[in-house]
């Protein structure tokens, strides 16, 4: 109903079905441009009952109490690739609307029902009409009094086509049963729109799009390139004169994007302005000084300085109280094992007795962690991050030894854990005898492809240490 | 059963129409018959109704005239929001030293519900478990000395794929439960037309469940009353020794709890001694989260080992 071209992207018919209950919630993924525009398009039909609020990486619990992000007729809008602090997550999964842009954190995906893949097409990178892509229509056809889909019979179909689809998820059936009902009363096929539109694009699992490659030319910070430059998939297209708001830059690959923002890594480290509150202390020159702990702590001693209640509150220097903060952390430690064979049994002991030492360093910095272990034909993870160092420690103790040293398929799938980490915030401890004798593919050389495997592994590592566990003393070099 | 909407904020959603997770809401009811078992810890799948069901509760007890308020403790709330602090205003317009009550107080004798357990910050847990444990908050700050009891049942939810739960708090909690998604399409279709129901119509939706609740509450209200008066019979004090000896449990708290949970299951049946059945119900909920763990361990291996347990001391289900 939106438009007749098969071939045409009828984004319209998942906004429209939006529009009519937000409560269904959106998560718009693809082209960052495609996506501005379909929530401008979204916005523009909803302002007047709804207010937005924006949510972002620099949110913290407390911003988003303080701008009622989960009160009546507030609809988040969270763009945050990935990015959002799980306790905000957490807490906007109370919010009333959900639009999620780029992608939702795991907490939210349920909320957000329908997902509207954005690719732009050809017609609107060549710089053809694009505004009925976004048409949303005007006038809902139905009247207050036809209901559209029984309840019964939208929880049905909700479940029945989530069982088909190999998902179960109350919350998302439920938000499925909502987006039939509202699809049956704008005159929608409601099997279709759930299928379209919620479980089709779940059935293979919702991921954010992998970002496009970084491409290394002058950043050109004029609105209409920069915007472009998550459009041009196509490669050939030409820069169409195409008006375009000045919004965030999300187009950008995502590791520039992360590196931006501070306090997204490490260890939780105070912050003068971000982050969560913690204790209050004496106020030292340049920070920002907490009102409420000031004024409670200067209380009885202005009392003592002659200030009567009522009258104007007089500090001193000496009264002023700030609040500790400290932002998130996240460092991810790997630790890649060799236990196999050809490490002796006394090489073992101490390859293990190293692990442990840095596992405590490890709790201390509140550091994930993850342990990757070389024994066998393959390496293979034995424990996941985790920031639960006493699962890891008790894998570690019982963590038996023998077998050939696959050393090269240790270091992949320790880049494949690094990879999905900041670069700048995983540290790679290997420990080893050095005498690696399972190569990649039969045939090849072990010892070459460790050599590469390694340099692989650097690549997306802030560090790589190789402990070489001899028979004698441990000798350490720092690559 | 699922996150808020505007309705739902008024009106909560009723205790009786929460369909499955069995365990999770035995284990608040045992906890509201006897505080002292120590609270519950609820992890597992997102969106299974973990913080609904808790809401569910405190609505539900009001029925009975049960004083057991739910307080929610926020993500990111201050530690003078918690535990309570100065009076500013007070201070400074009139000039009185007054203590400005935290969640603790309003939490006394009541539920004290924190959501996402698991990414709560350490300082506040440190502060809970001080509290949890004495029953009483003593605050010395801001030129005041104040001590009030907050005796509170401690009930805790997150998802594990989120953060890891420090062990020492862990085992703070007397019982523990995992949520899941429930499978069985026929129960899921139902779970979803409550939701579009009560959302439709939240006060209508209450009232056809209203008097199920009333009962219920009534059974928890006698059951309070009776509890420190049930027994336990000498085989169910075996069951628990056994249970806890066989499946490995570290430290004692699990036999209290234990023996406590299972009294309060046969106070709230309407007996007045606890059987060795009683022991096996609650079980695995006072004891999973007590098991030692090995490397590759996940909630079904842990759950494998304690029913073999139960199974092999003849009191399997």
């Amino acid at each position: 109903m939106i438009t007749d071209e098969p071939d045409d992207v009828q984004f319209g018919e998942a906004l429209a079905v939006f529009v009519a209950d937000p409560g269904v919630g959106l998560m718009l993924t693809g082209d960052a441009w495609g996506c501005e525009q379909a929530f401008a398009a979204v916005a523009r039909r909803i302002q007047d009952k709804w207010r937005i609020v924006r949510v972002g990486p620099a949110d913290t619990p407390e911003s988003l109490a303080a701008a009622d992000a989960t009160g009546n007729q507030r609809l988040v809008r969270v763009s945050a690739w990935g990015e959002l602090d799980p306790a905000c997550a957490a807490i906007l999964r109370r919010a009333h609307a959900v639009v999620a842009v780029g992608s939702a954190p795991p907490a939210l995906a349920a909320r957000c029902a329908l997902v509207v893949p954005l690719e732009v097409p050809p017609r609107a990178a060549a710089g053809g009409d694009v505004s009925e892509l976004f048409w949303i229509p005007d006038e809902p056809p139905w009247s207050a009094a036809d209901d559209g889909l029984a309840p019964a019979e939208a929880a049905r179909l909700a479940t029945a086509m989530a069982q088909d689809f190999g998902i179960a998820d109350h919350e998302l059936e439920y938000r499925a049963a909502r987006a039939a009902r509202a699809a049956s009363r704008l005159g929608l096929n409601p099997e279709a729109v759930l299928a379209r539109w919620v479980f089709g694009p779940r059935g293979v699992a919702v991921q954010p799009p992998s970002p496009p490659p970084p491409v290394d030319r002058p950043q050109d910070t004029s609105a209409e390139t920069g915007a472009l430059e998550g459009a041009g998939d196509g490669g050939e297209t030409v820069a169409p004169p195409i008006e375009v708001p000045p919004t965030e830059r999300t187009a950008w690959p995502r590791r520039r994007a992360r590196r931006q923002l501070p306090g997204r890594h490490g260890p939780p480290a105070p912050d003068r302005t971000r982050g969560r509150p913690g204790r209050t202390r004496p106020w030292s020159r340049g920070a920002r000084p907490d009102v409420p702990a000031t004024l409670a702590f200067a209380l009885p001693r202005m009392a003592v300085r002659g200030w009567r209640p009522g009258a104007r509150p007089r500090l001193w220097p000496s009264d002023l109280r700030q609040r500790e903060r400290r932002r998130r952390g996240g460092i991810l430690q790997v630790i890649v094992l060799d236990a196999s064979g050809s490490m002796a049994r006394e090489a073992i002991r101490r390859a293990k007795g190293a692990a442990l030492a840095t596992l405590q360093g490890a709790y201390v910095d509140r550091r994930t962690v993850a342990v990757v272990v070389a024994r066998g034909r393959a390496a293979y993870l034995a424990v996941p991050p985790t920031r639960s160092t006493s699962r890891v420690a008790a894998s570690l103790r019982r963590m038996p030894a023998g077998g050939g040293t696959p050393l090269a398929s240790a270091y992949l799938l320790a880049w494949r854990l690094a990879r999905r980490a900041e670069p700048t915030a995983v540290e790679v401890l290997v420990l080893t005898d050095g005498r690696p004798n399972v190569p990649l593919e039969p045939g090849g050389d072990p010892a070459i492809d460790a050599r590469r495997a390694l340099g692989v592994l650097e690549s997306a590592a802030t560090r790589v240490r190789v402990t070489t566990i001899l028979r004698g003393k441990p000798s350490a070099r720092t690559r | 059963m699922f996150a808020n909407t505007a309705a739902e904020e008024q009106v909560a959603f009723p205790f009786s129409a929460i369909l499955g997770q069995d365990e999770l809401k035995l284990g608040l009811l045992l906890n509201a018959v006897d505080p002292q078992i120590g609270g519950l810890l609820a992890l597992g799948d997102r969106g299974t109704g973990k913080s609904t069901t808790v809401r569910a509760l405190g609505e539900m007890l009001k029925l009975a005239d049960i004083f057991a308020p739910v307080v929610t403790l926020p993500l990111g709330a201050s530690d003078d929001r918690v535990l309570g602090g100065l009076d500013l205003e007070a201070a400074l317009v009139r000039g009185e030293k007054r203590f400005a009550p935290g969640l603790l107080a309003e939490a006394d004798r009541g539920f004290l519900y924190i959501d996402e357990v698991n990414l709560l910050d350490d300082y506040l847990v440190d502060l809970l478990l001080d509290v949890a444990a004495s029953g009483v908050n003593h605050v010395e700050r801001d030129g005041l000395s104040v001590t009030h009891p907050a005796r509170f049942v401690l009930v805790g939810s997150g998802n594990p794929e989120e953060g890891d739960l420090r062990p020492q708090l862990e085992d703070r909690f007397g019982l523990a439960t995992w949520v899941r998604t429930i499978t069985d399409l026929e129960t899921r279709r139902e779970i979803v037309l409550r939701r579009l129901a009560f959302t439709d119509d939240p006060a209508g939706f209450a009232q056809r469940f209203r008097e199920a609740d009333r009962e219920l509450a009534e059974r928890v209200r006698q059951a309070r009353e009776r509890v420190s008066a049930v027994e336990l019979s000498p085989r169910a004090l075996d069951a628990v020794v056994n249970v806890v000896v066989s499946s490995g449990a570290t430290g004692h708290r699990g036999e209290i709890v234990l023996a406590r949970a299972a009294r309060a299951r046969a106070a709230l049946e309407g007996r007045s001694e606890a059987a060795p059945a009683d022991v096996a119900a609650v079980a695995p909920m006072a004891l999973r989260h007590r098991m030692r763990r090995e490397p590759f361990d996940t909630p079904d291996t842990v759950d494998g080992r304690l029913h073999e347990t139960l199974a092999a001391l003849g009191l399997a289900e």
